[in-house]
């Protein structure tokens, strides 16, 4: 790409630099023209004779002129080549060694970096297993024991709030409640268990 | 059993009445009978019924022989009894079960109603709150499901 840029760059320059020559013969002929004026007046032959050595001056002024500037733009040419050999050519070389070597040392570093990650998060999901695992064992046990602990809770708490809550819901929706059907109750459940009691009793004395 | 003691009366409930009579009569006999009077009248017509047929000292004797052995109920209520269904419950325990259970008669708030039962064999828990209970663990309340 900067090789192509270089190029149209040269001819560009070159362009401008005929341009230029050209501006500067039209120049010369023109003063060579101005130089003519005072001939007015001559005789045909005399005109013809000043004619015929303003065109030779202007043809030699013509080769000089080109000869300087096709010098001049070899020059330019052969120091500009140089230069793109200089800045482009070798130092591609240089870069492609540059960036290969540091390819391959970044990839090489990259490797053994991820392969040292790789092993180094193995290593910790092994122990998070590992861990895991010895939680897992003891878990049950103390969810067990957890559970139990907090069904004990629950039921205690139940048995010293359940009177309040109890009287509360009686006080609201069993106002009429009647005493005298719950002995009704109670007799006819202890009626229920007779058996067993005479039983229990008679075994006890 | 001692003989003279075949039945109680239902205003002796338990061991404590028991006690209590056991030693009015014991100061009774040492010339203090205040102590009989301040008794329930039923039980004193019941000890002057037993010592129609035996001495104060053998009533005193049957009665501690008595206390060791006889069958004692724990009956929990969930409110205090009135003297009328508390002589209701006794009468029934001493006509259905045996004539001379004592029962030790407590208070448990807890139960809501119904009633729990212990013979020293086994316990019958009637109460509102057993039953809430089992329904509340078949709901899965208790369990925190």
């Amino acid at each position: 790409m900067e090789v192509v840029l270089y190029a149209i760059l040269v001819g560009l320059v070159m362009c401008i630099g005929l341009m230029v020559a050209v501006i500067m013969l039209l120049q010369k002929l023109s003063r060579v023209h101005k130089k003519a004026k005072p001939t007015v007046g001559l005789s045909r032959e005399q005109q013809a004779k000043l004619r015929e050595e303003a065109t030779q001056q202007y043809e030699a002024m013509m080769v000089r002129e080109l000869q300087r500037f096709e010098k001049s733009m070899q020059k330019f040419s052969d120091e500009l080549l140089a230069k793109m050999q200089t800045h482009i050519g070798n130092p591609d070389v240089e870069l492609e060694k540059t960036m290969s070597g540091l390819m391959a040392t970044t990839t090489d570093g990259y490797s053994t970096a991820l392969e040292q990650s790789v092993g180094a998060l193995k290593a910790r999901l092994s122990s998070v297993d590992a861990l895991l695992t010895s939680h897992a064992q003891g878990a049950d046990g103390q969810i067990q024991a957890l559970v139990e602990d907090r069904k004990a809770r629950a039921l205690a708490r139940a048995d010293a709030e359940l009177a309040s809550i109890f009287s509360d819901y009686m006080a609201q929706v069993a106002t009429g409640l009647d005493y005298g059907d719950q002995q009704a109750y109670i007799l006819q459940q202890l009626e229920a268990i007779k058996p067993q009691l005479v039983e229990d009793i008679r075994r006890v004395g | 059993m001692s003989a003279s003691i075949t039945a109680l009366p239902v205003s002796l409930v338990g061991l404590t009445q028991l006690e209590e009579v056991r030693v009015a009569l014991e100061r009774s006999i040492d010339g203090k009978s205040q102590y009989l009077e301040s008794l329930d009248q039923r039980t004193q017509a019941w000890l002057h019924e037993c010592l129609q047929v035996s001495s104060g000292e053998q009533l005193i004797a049957d009665l501690e022989e008595f206390a060791q052995a006889a069958p004692v109920i724990e009956l929990e209520l969930a409110s205090t009894p009135s003297d009328e269904w508390r002589e209701t419950l006794v009468t029934w325990l001493r006509t259905h079960i045996s004539p001379t259970v004592l029962v030790r008669l407590h208070v448990r708030r807890n139960l809501l109603a119904g009633f729990r039962l212990r013979t020293g064999k086994h316990e019958y828990d009637l109460s509102l709150a057993s039953r809430l209970r089992a329904t509340a663990k078949v709901a899965g309340v208790a369990d925190g499901n």
